[in-house]
């Protein structure tokens, strides 16, 4: 599925929808570590209770299983820090595979926290 | 036992004293602290007093932490820093004798002389008290005037506005942020302030803050105009924390010059954050930032060589500075800035007073060269700005949907040849959004 980008540019608003998990395919809020300002209102607003902030401080994916995929970090954000991302491969025997190319790309960039 | 002195308690300080701990387990390492709190996050004071997160939230590094990590923090101030002795003396008169030290004091507002500016209720931002101070007093004041041009004054009024005062932003020139939007990227700003029912003016200034029993009750400004207000919010910049050395030798300009390895003038004197004076590779120069990651950076890189330099080593992390990048909301209108942005209309003579705002860098409003090309395009509320030279992309400025940010950020940082789209980019007319994609996309999938 080609995104296009210049249609959603153009757009006002990003669609907030919330993404659907599919059997191969798994979405996790995925957090670019260079614009976390560990202000904490990702964690703040999060109904289960995950800390999300520190998931983004280290730029991770968050892979707690109580995530819910609401979308209340990612659009309470307030730095763009959060996104919906591609991560996973679920397989049919329930075992998950991390392509490490679908990681935010954003790593690549700055040095990993600790 | 090796003692490593931490001078501050914000981003620098604790990123130098995890990098430190990860590699000396035994060391002892202070950390002086002259606020009443632990780690807490500073841009997030501007969501505090919006009422999105509470200030037990805003912590990013409970006490339990130090405790965890042997980081004893100590509340106080450091009255006096010896930096050939390696010696500080605290205010309860504690000497700190230590073996290295990152001097991480950070950044405070710049406040004019004006007359009235010591009356109760002239309110700078820069800590977690100052937004305490904001929510208390805004919700008794009926008006609110607020001054400056960045970041902070435009937090500040949205603040005010959010306790339902009557709010006043003041702007010296013609535009929001003149050093860094041209007047489209101003006008749409402009309109989301108005539509938060914020009282904007142009070309106002105050002479003077108008005070009753030691308390605020309005402004004069140059125009001889009167403004009835209880509170006023000076936010026209900050300068480094630099006081410890103003006896001392280290070599300073704005801030302390650092070499690659963030060491001072005196190699067991180390400085990171607001405070540093750190080269920046595309201009040559050392600069100024006020960025949260800048900090963490330069925090990590020099923990890192604080140890190389107590084991008798020579510093081995040499920091390799990012473009300067923020990312940051303006009245519910993203903003992202990257690299070099150029300055619109100020004047060199300007360029040396001006204080940075919070959330800014020196090097973003540089002015531009005469080879040096800006392109602008928008739909509505969404604009997208880019500075080429040299056949590549420098800077970019975003408002509103932030898609390409991080594409440009990718662009900017590789420094990636444009070759052929760099004229497409520069033609009347060009549709940015369009030209930017398509390129990305080529350079992402060649």
């Amino acid at each position: 599925m080609f995104l296009n980008i210049t249609q959603l540019f153009k757009a006002q608003q990003i669609s907030t929808e919330i993404p659907s998990t599919s059997a191969t395919v798994l979405k996790l809020v995925t957090a670019d570590a260079t614009r976390c300002v560990q202000c904490g209102i990702c964690s703040y607003n999060c109904p289960v209770g995950i800390d999300v902030r520190e998931y983004a401080r280290r730029g991770k994916q968050v892979t707690d299983s109580r995530c819910i995929s609401c979308s209340a970090c990612v659009n309470m954000c307030p730095r763009g820090t959060l996104r919906w991302g591609d991560a996973a491969l679920i397989f049919e025997d329930a075992t998950v595979e991390v392509d490490p190319k679908m990681l935010p790309d954003a790593l690549h960039l700055q040095p990993r926290f600790a | 036992m090796i003692h490593y002195l931490i001078i501050g308690n914000g981003a620098a300080g604790l990123s130098a004293a995890e990098a430190i701990r990860r590699r000396d387990k035994r060391g002892r390492i202070t950390i002086v602290s002259n606020e009443p709190y632990p780690l807490y996050s500073r841009p997030g004071i501007a969501y505090v007093i919006l009422g999105r997160l509470s200030e037990e939230q805003l912590i990013t590094r409970p006490l339990a932490f130090y405790k965890e990590h042997d980081l004893q923090l100590r509340f106080g101030t450091i009255t006096h820093l010896d930096v050939q002795r390696q010696e500080a003396r605290l205010d309860d008169g504690e000497l700190l004798a230590y073996d290295v030290c990152l001097l991480a004091t950070g950044s405070s507002a710049v406040r004019p002389p004006l007359p009235g500016i010591d009356l109760d209720g002239v309110i700078s931002f820069d800590t977690l008290d100052d937004a305490k101070e904001v929510i208390a007093k805004g919700r008794r004041a009926k008006a609110a005037v607020v001054v400056g041009g960045g970041i902070t004054a435009m937090e500040l009024a949205e603040g005010f506005r959010h306790q339902r005062t009557t709010t006043h932003l003041l702007q010296r020139r013609d535009r929001i942020w003149p050093r860094l939007f041209n007047e489209h990227e101003s006008a749409i700003i402009e309109e989301q302030i108005r539509h938060e029912g914020i009282k904007l003016r142009y070309h106002s200034e105050i002479a003077e803050i108008l005070g009753d029993k030691g308390k605020v009750k309005g402004v004069l400004l140059k125009s001889g105009e009167t403004i009835k207000c209880q509170v006023v919010g000076i936010a026209v910049g900050v300068r480094p924390n630099l006081q410890l050395l103003k006896e001392s030798d280290i070599e300073l300009n704005r801030g302390v010059i650092v070499n690659d390895f963030m060491q001072s003038s005196h190699p067991t004197l180390l400085a990171a954050g607001d405070v540093a004076q750190v080269y920046d590779r595309w201009t040559g120069e050392h600069h100024l930032d006020v960025l949260w990651p800048s900090a963490i950076n330069e925090g990590r890189t020099a923990g890192h060589n604080m140890v190389d330099i107590t084991m008798g080593r020579e510093p081995s992390h040499a920091y390799r500075k990012g473009s300067p990048f923020n990312a940051a909301m303006l009245f519910g209108v993203h903003l992202t800035v990257i690299g070099r942005v150029g300055s619109t209309g100020a004047d060199e003579a300007e360029q040396s007073r001006h204080y940075l705002s919070r959330g800014s860098s020196f090097v973003w409003t540089l002015p531009l060269s005469a080879n040096q090309h800006s392109a602008w395009d928008n739909h509505g509320i969404t604009s997208v700005r880019i500075v080429i030279a040299e056949g590549r992309i420098i800077g970019a400025l975003l408002l509103g949907n932030q898609l390409l940010a991080d594409p440009l950020r990718q662009l900017i940082e590789q420094e990636v040849p444009l070759g052929a789209y760099e004229s497409a980019l520069l033609a009347a007319d060009a549709d940015l959004p369009e030209i930017i994609s398509n390129f990305w996309h080529q350079w992402r999938h060649a």
